[in-house]
């Protein structure tokens, strides 16, 4: 083997090579992780959710990852998080700062939806790899540019859809995809009803909360305790009530079993409760229908057993946490894996994240998915508020001849925050 | 007849459901209220009502009417709604904008509903003058952004530089990037190449620009080195920067700028076009004086199906400094098509190299080579520099690994051994941990039981404990099952602690046994289901929570409640609430009594939802959350009286599962760590 070749010959007979062809197309701006390293985790929001036992309890419990930071608005959070890490996590309270670290080469976002968006796609654009809770967005503007981002940066992209991990909900849909319980013709989905609180007046805000900061790109109210930590999600400027809350969990199912999941409905329309002296702003009671491709109808609706039921042409299956029913039930003599159609699968949501950050493949609820299940629940929003039928080209992703509706899948963020 | 009956019940039925417009101005409260939540129905019928309902005295009733104007304004866009209405709406809307009598926050959503329904040219001109007023700037911005009137756009551009004395000219710069038409773009344009919070603005705005003015003038601020501008340029060129020739140039031009971001994005750029030079630019930032750059060059390279390319690299690293041979050590043995020999003669000189990058490059090659000899590894266990021992532990584990893989089982669990004892890195010896757990070697046990307790290593050493103990079932049972409640009581992954009590169970220990031994609370009353449509009754306990008398029912609302006695299930003590209460937005009590002998406690508990806690009638916990069971998610430290002590718990349902688990375990004494979970 020669070892003559000088660096400008070398130079010269790269440039002269044929065209080469790039195995990836993903960019690696991030740190590169040895196989052995630990993966570097950054948490943005740790109230009850980012802080608890399903983000960071669980983090701090797996050995391939190191939590490095945490970050939250309030900072009494950011203190108890710090304690949780017995130290060894940094403490802050903007997320631009966690992003600017170079030891963070992933992050967790468990804010206020209203947040997801920046958040994400700065984090994205920083180099980092994302876990975000669902649902993704708050407008379908918001997804589409979330998805944008994780492709041109090349990130690893998990929403934290978490039933796509979990082997009944996988199951229920390779049912449904592999045709067992015939043709598919409707589908419900019960989210539950969403709550109501007595009024409560406006506050001082607490000296260890930034509420600007916390507002973000919403509108200036003032501190009100039930705007909050956690009750956020019944006021649209932070999310999209039960609708939201839920449907990014059963609605993703339902387009996994329809295999609508990079799609969406054709058309919605839908009513909605909303009680007069109810605090919060989301509907309370909602009957949401939705027509998918096929013919396939769709309930979704805040009463009933909560789950997804699909009936077909021969049958059906009802799919929720910790059950799974089907008539007749020799439906469910099939087990998950043993059918023509596979669906991916992830027996662990953040292990399937973590295992791609390394792998650099594709986490089981990807941007795309994310971004195309919050879609339909954002869609049953505008219907019920706009209470007429809306028809939705999912190419485009824009209504068929309504540009007052069009105006409603986007929302005008407070400056200095933009996407 | 029968059938005319009917028809008239039916369409009585129907007039009774229908919200009839007088109710609004009712003198009873509980009828205004009960329209409210339904006025937007009535269409414009129901403004005049809900302009008083603004004005009432109960905040709820103003706030209803609110919502149900936000809700009419919308159902006013519809193309059938009747002729004339949605400007009357808008009229409407916009003399009660004007009303200073209305709280500031009333009157900015009045503004953004206005935007929404408002059609009309001079009808921008109420946002127009909301832009200077300090109370509604925000919300006429918000507006004029969402706004689908062209002369909207117009007062953007022209506050672009006359900003007034609110609100800034960057606020309306992001307002203009929401709308991306040409004139917006080229208002942006004349504004982005300072470096001030406008011109950043201003850049976030054209990148998602069609025009190429926008282009042009983010090239520009790519040249000054403004702050966003070569990622704004890059995002440019990929949605509108023409076709692959095209974007290629602008790329080059990207990648001769001064600044790392401008070298990224242009390297990005480059690989998405698969442009024929990229291996040498690639080569040629390895040198990059920026980690990142380097980094981004180096996963190119590795990435690159260039069948020549192994050769020409290999023949290049005499050249380089100690830092890029380093890399290109790294990118040799990742392309996987270097001459072993060839490759193995450079990585044993690396790893006796003056440079420690070098050393710990060739010990990740050498640990991930098929011909690895852990011999020459071991001594760099003790290496001077912190990063090259973590590499050569890591490569021993690999090397282990491998021999264990092969059936040279001592010479692997030795070295698995040695890096459990010397590695510094507790996520090397987590590593080897787990392989010592998968080659059952009971021989380790020793090895493990001091590590158990600390944080990084508990749960590689549980879940390597309950491998172990499979591994003795047959021959030591008893052992066995001492190994598996170490673990079942160490381990907080559920995964363990499960797999952990079903090797128990087939050793003849129930479940509920261990669950009793662990010290999980398993005999219970429960109460419920309690309607909580509020979510505010969490922490409330309509009893005397120091004394439960579980015979006596408990008044909630109109009805009598009983409680019920349950037992938990399983080997972690788990109430299922769900099966006697499948309602969402409810709560359930629970009570259980205990013995103690004194001295201060932990109370384990996990709950799905959020839950509160009274021991002998003091809250020590009231937790709102919504969350999934992570058992001992909560560790509450108590001092329990000695002899009976009552433990009542109040969970919330707010969807999905409704469950908690409770476990009580005796405090561990000052400065020693608490044992288990």
């Amino acid at each position: 083997m020669s070892t003559s070749l000088s660096r400008r010959a070398f130079l010269h007979s790269a440039a002269a090579a044929v065209t080469a062809p790039w195995v990836r197309t993903s960019p690696w701006s991030g740190r590169r992780l040895a196989a052995n390293e630990r993966i570097g985790i950054g948490v943005i929001g740790v109230g009850d959710l980012g802080g608890g036992g399903h983000h960071l309890g669980r983090l701090l419990r797996l050995p391939e990852v190191e939590v490095v930071a945490v970050c939250d608005v309030d900072a009494q959070r950011v203190q108890a998080a710090v304690d949780k890490c017995e130290g060894r996590a940094s403490g802050h309270k903007e997320y631009r700062e966690l992003l600017d670290r170079k030891d963070v080469d992933a992050v967790v976002i468990v804010t206020p939806d209203h947040w997801h968006a920046l958040q994400a796609i700065d984090a994205c654009a920083a180099g980092k790899d994302v876990y975000c809770e669902k649902p993704l967005t708050l407008t379908v503007a918001e997804g589409r540019a979330i998805t944008a981002a994780a492709q041109r940066f090349g990130r690893v992209f998990q929403t934290g859809t978490q039933q796509r991990s979990d082997q009944r909900f996988r199951w229920a849909c390779e049912l449904v995809r592999n045709g067992r319980i015939g043709r598919v013709q409707t589908v419900t989905a019960v989210l539950g009803s969403a709550p109501f609180s007595a009024p409560e007046p406006d506050a001082e805000v607490p000296p260890h909360l930034d509420w600007d900061l916390w507002l973000g790109p919403a509108p200036r109210v003032p501190y009100n305790p039930r705007r909050c930590h956690y009750q956020f999600r019944w006021f649209y400027d932070y999310s999209g009530g039960k609708l939201t809350d839920w449907g990014a969990h059963h609605i993703d199912i339902v387009q996994w079993g329809l295999g609508a999941e990079l799609s969406g409905p054709l058309s919605v329309h839908g009513t909605g409760t909303w009680p007069a002296d109810n605090f919060f702003e989301t509907a309370t009671e909602f009957d949401v229908h939705y027509e998918y491709p096929g013919g396939v109808r769709v309930h979704v609706t805040s009463r009933g057993e909560n789950g997804v039921t699909f009936r077909g042409s021969e049958g059906e299956v009802f799919v929720s946490r910790g059950a799974i029913r089907a008539n007749p039930k020799e439906i469910l003599d099939t087990r998950s894996g043993t059918m023509p159609v596979k669906l991916p699968v992830s027996t662990d949501h953040h292990a399937d994240w973590l295992r791609c950050i390394r792998t650099r493949a594709q986490p089981i609820c990807h941007a795309e998915i994310g971004h195309r299940s919050a879609t339909a629940c954002h869609l049953g929003n505008i219907a019920l508020l706009l209470g007429r039928k809306l028809y939705w080209d999912a190419q485009r992703e824009r209504f068929q001849g309504d540009p007052d509706a069009d105006r409603l899948l986007t929302k005008p963020m407070r400056a200095p925050w933009s996407l | 007849m029968r059938l005319l009956l009917l028809m008239a019940w039916v369409t009585m039925r129907l007039v009774a459901q229908q919200p009839a417009v007088d109710d609004l101005r009712s003198t009873d409260p509980a009828v205004r209220r009960a329209l409210l939540g339904r006025a937007h129905e009535l269409g414009e019928a129901a403004l005049p009502g809900l302009a008083e309902a603004l004005h009432a005295a109960d905040p709820a009733e103003a706030r209803a009417a609110l919502r149900a104007l936000e809700r009419l304004a919308a159902r006013a866009t519809a193309p059938a709604a009747p002729e004339g209405a949605r400007d009357r709406v808008a009229e409407a809307l916009a003399r009660l904008v004007s009303d200073t009598g209305l709280a500031r926050p009333v009157r900015q959503s009045l503004l953004q509903a206005y935007g929404l329904v408002n059609r009309r040219e001079e009808g921008v001109q109420l946002l127009v003058a909301a832009l200077d007023d300090r109370d509604l700037a925000e919300g006429a911005l918000f507006a004029l952004q969402r706004s689908g009137v062209a002369k909207a756009e117009v007062v953007l551009l022209e506050r672009l530089t006359q900003p007034g004395p609110v609100l800034r000219a960057a606020d309306f710069a992001a307002a203009l990037g929401g709308r991306g038409s040409r004139a917006a773009v080229a208002g942006l344009a004349a504004v982005a190449s300072g470096d001030d919070a406008l011109a950043q603005a201003a850049r976030a705005a054209l990148a998602a620009s069609g025009d190429p003015r926008a282009g042009t003038a983010l090239l520009e601020a790519v040249r000054l080195q403004r702050a966003g501008a070569a990622a704004a340029y890059a995002r440019w060129l990929e949605s509108h920067g023409g076709d692959a020739e095209a974007q290629r140039a602008g790329y080059r031009r990207l990648l001769a700028s001064a600044g790392s971001p401008a070298r990224l994005a242009a390297l990005e750029g480059l690989a998405r076009l698969q442009d024929q030079e990229l291996v040498a630019v690639c080569v040629d930032l390895l040198a990059d004086p920026q980690p990142a750059v380097r980094a981004a060059a180096r996963g190119r390279l590795i990435a690159a199906a260039d069948q020549g390319l192994t050769r020409r690299l290999h023949a290049l690293h005499p050249d380089l400094s100690p830092q890029a041979r380093a890399e290109l050590l790294r990118i040799l043995a990742a392309r996987g098509d270097c001459d072993a020999a060839a490759l193995l003669q450079l990585v044993h000189a690396g790893l006796t190299d003056g440079a420690p990058s070098l050393r710990g490059a060739a010990c990740e090659v050498l640990g991930a080579s098929a011909d690895a000899d852990a011999g020459r590894l071991q001594p760099l266990l003790g290496d001077a520099d912190r990063g090259v021992r973590d590499s050569a532990a890591a490569a021993l584990v690999q090397v282990a690994r491998r021999q264990l893989a092969r059936g040279r089982g001592a010479e692997g669990l030795a070295g698995l051994r040695e890096v459990v004892r010397a590695a510094p890195d507790p996520r090397v010896q987590a590593q080897a941990v787990a392989l010592l757990g998968q080659a059952r070697d009971a021989g380790a046990l020793a090895l493990l039981a001091p590590l158990a307790e600390g944080r990084d290593l508990r749960e590689p050493v549980a879940a390597a404990r309950v491998e172990i103990a499979r591994g003795l079932v047959a021959r030591e049972p008893e052992r066995a099952r001492a190994v598996l409640r170490e673990a079942f009581l160490q381990a907080r992954e559920r995964g363990t602690r499960q797999a952990a009590a079903k090797e128990l169970e087939q050793l003849g220990v129930a479940p509920a046994d261990l669950a009793r031994e662990s010290g999980y609370l398993v005999a219970w009353h429960v109460l419920g289901p309690v309607p909580d449509p509020r979510a505010e009754t969490l922490g409330r306990a309509p009893f005397a929570t120091d004394a439960v008398d579980t015979g006596k029912p408990v008044r909630i609302g109109a009805k009598d409640l009983e409680w019920r006695s349950v037992m938990a299930s399983g080997a972690e003590g788990v109430v299922d609430l769900r099966a006697a209460m499948a309602q969402d937005q409810v709560s359930a009590f629970a009570v259980t009594t205990f013995e103690w002998s004194g001295g201060e406690a932990v109370l384990e508990v996990g709950s799905d939802d959020g839950c509160a806690v009274w021991l002998n009638g003091t809250r020590v916990q009231d937790k709102w959350a919504f969350r999934g069971l992570s058992s001992g998610e909560d560790q509450i430290a108590v001092t329990p009286t000695a002899g009976r002590n009552v433990l009542v718990l109040h969970v919330h349902q707010g969807g999905g599962g409704f469950e908690f688990c409770v476990r009580l375990r005796k405090a561990a004494p000052a400065g020693e760590p608490a044992r288990g979970r």
